[in-house]
């Protein structure tokens, strides 16, 4: 399995997009999915688009940093993603979710309007989940513990005007987030 | 509206979505969301986000993060010792963190393994063969077309006693969905014995009696000290499960070789019915 071809082979032709270097990681991302599987159902295809994507993020961005194997790396990105998934399924699927499913907007945008509301509900949190760190340490800031751009420039010390640009940029990179979610499957 | 009017609104979206403005604070908000298309369009943005931020942040209560976990599961080496022992602790009263990290380490095996471990389930070793290469495919079609030239010969000529027949029955027990998927299988009047399969979030150290009752109680088989095993595989004789309903206790053994266990012993429970096949 590991064959001839070292970690930083992989990374680097995953980069250039060399065909060899994808086939291998999403062979790693397969068999590292193998025995969530059957835990997960249908939902294994989204835990595989969802590994795929932070591999893909964090191989272009350099996080991976070689101080553990890439399969390693890889079986962790997975991992986390169906442990993510299935304590998602006890908490809104198979536990008391309608009480937050309340919580929703009534109206939406199209093409979210057409979605159930427990669809809806597992979209925004993939969203979420595919957003880059420091986007939601500052979208928590923003509309979860309620700090306006100003009070967020104190805590994170930049200005005001940088904050506000950086939250339109993430509610931005949500959109579009959303939006490529929204076109493969509406099986959410 | 100018800027600064919009960017007084936008720092008002959040306290206007929790309900936190005062009465007069929101008449002015929803004039301006009426007014401004772009201050509406961003309080539908702020709402979505918001839902997704409770639900990502409502995960984790009670369970370590899901990274950390995965990470003490398959790289155990780069967590501190502060972190290890509080998942360690967290894992003693948590059967739920202790199947995934049971999983995550299934998860680094099938990475590291070019074969499949044995304890792996047919399903899966199935998966792996897709993925090896073409000579193994072509050894699994050349060992297939000799089982079925085989048996087919010897089927026709030998009258004598063959293996038993074995099914194997994968059950739902402590899965995401235990106790509200009804778990059972038609009998089969051609097999001679069933392998029950069984995901349950043992210890990898612990020891385990496992007793088969029908409905009534009586204990019909009882394994005695079976070692953690990820899924548990217990076989059981097809003339003892006729159509019925039927209860395995799995028992942790407190005290093995010697040893106590930290944590009070796990007991659990896998109910299943067999039916009575179609007629």
């Amino acid at each position: 399995m590991a064959g001839s071809y070292p970690d930083s082979g992989i990374v680097d032709g995953f980069i250039r997009g060399e065909p060899e270097a994808v086939r291998r990681t999403t062979i790693y991302i397969e068999r590292a999915l193998s025995p969530w599987r059957d835990r997960l159902g249908y939902q294994a295809d989204d835990v595989r688009s969802d590994a795929s994507e932070e591999l893909r993020v964090a191989l272009c961005r350099e996080q991976f940093r070689n101080d553990a194997s890439l399969r390693t790396y890889i079986a962790r990105i997975v991992s986390h993603t169906a442990i993510d998934y299935l304590r998602y399924n006890r908490r809104f699927v198979d536990g008391d979710g309608d009480a937050v499913f309340e919580l929703l907007p009534a109206k939406l945008p199209n093409p979210e309007q057409a979605l159930e509301r427990k669809q809806l509900h597992r979209l925004l949190w993939r969203v979420v989940r595919r957003l880059p760190a420091e986007c939601i340490k500052l979208l928590r800031m923003h509309y979860r513990d309620g700090l306006t751009c100003g009070e967020i420039g104190q805590v994170i010390q930049k200005k005001e005007d940088r904050v506000r640009r950086r939250l339109w940029e993430c509610r931005e990179e949500a959109k579009s987030i959303r939006e490529k979610l929204l076109i493969p499957d509406k099986r959410l | 509206m100018d800027e600064q009017h919009l960017n007084r609104f936008r720092d008002q979206i959040p306290a206007y979505l929790a309900g936190s403005l005062s009465a007069k604070e929101r008449e002015m908000f929803e004039r301006a969301v009426q007014e401004s298309e772009t201050i509406r369009s961003e309080v539908d943005e702020g709402r979505m986000l918001s839902v997704g931020l409770a639900a990502a942040e409502g995960l984790a209560i009670g369970h370590p993060d899901s990274d950390l976990l995965a990470t003490y599961a398959v790289d155990i080496k780069t967590l501190d010792s502060n972190e290890r022992d509080k998942i360690e602790r967290h894992l003693t009263d948590c059967p739920e963190c202790r199947i995934e990290v049971q999983t995550s380490r299934e998860s680094m095996r099938f990475l590291e393994e070019p074969a499949v471990a044995g304890r792996a389930t047919l399903l899966q070793s199935a998966r792996e063969w897709m993925f090896g290469s073409t000579v193994r495919w072509a050894a699994a079609a050349a060992g297939l077309v000799l089982v079925l030239a085989a048996s087919a010969y010897w089927g026709s000529k030998l009258s004598g006693p063959s293996a038993p027949s074995v099914a194997r029955v994968a059950l739902s027990a402590a899965s995401e969905r235990a106790g509200r998927q009804s778990t059972s299988f038609v009998v089969d009047p051609d097999l001679d014995a069933y392998e029950l399969e069984f995901l349950l979030p043992t210890r990898e150290s612990g020891h385990y009696d496992l007793i088969l009752q029908d409905a009534a109680g009586n204990r019909l088989q009882v394994s005695k000290d079976q070692p953690h095993q990820l899924p548990f595989l217990v076989t059981v004789s097809a003339e003892l499960l006729k159509p019925g309903h039927y209860r395995l206790t799995v028992a942790e053994i407190a005290d093995t070789a010697g040893v106590s266990l930290q944590a009070p012993p796990d007991t659990f429970h896998v109910e299943f019915d067999v039916l009575p096949e179609y007629r």
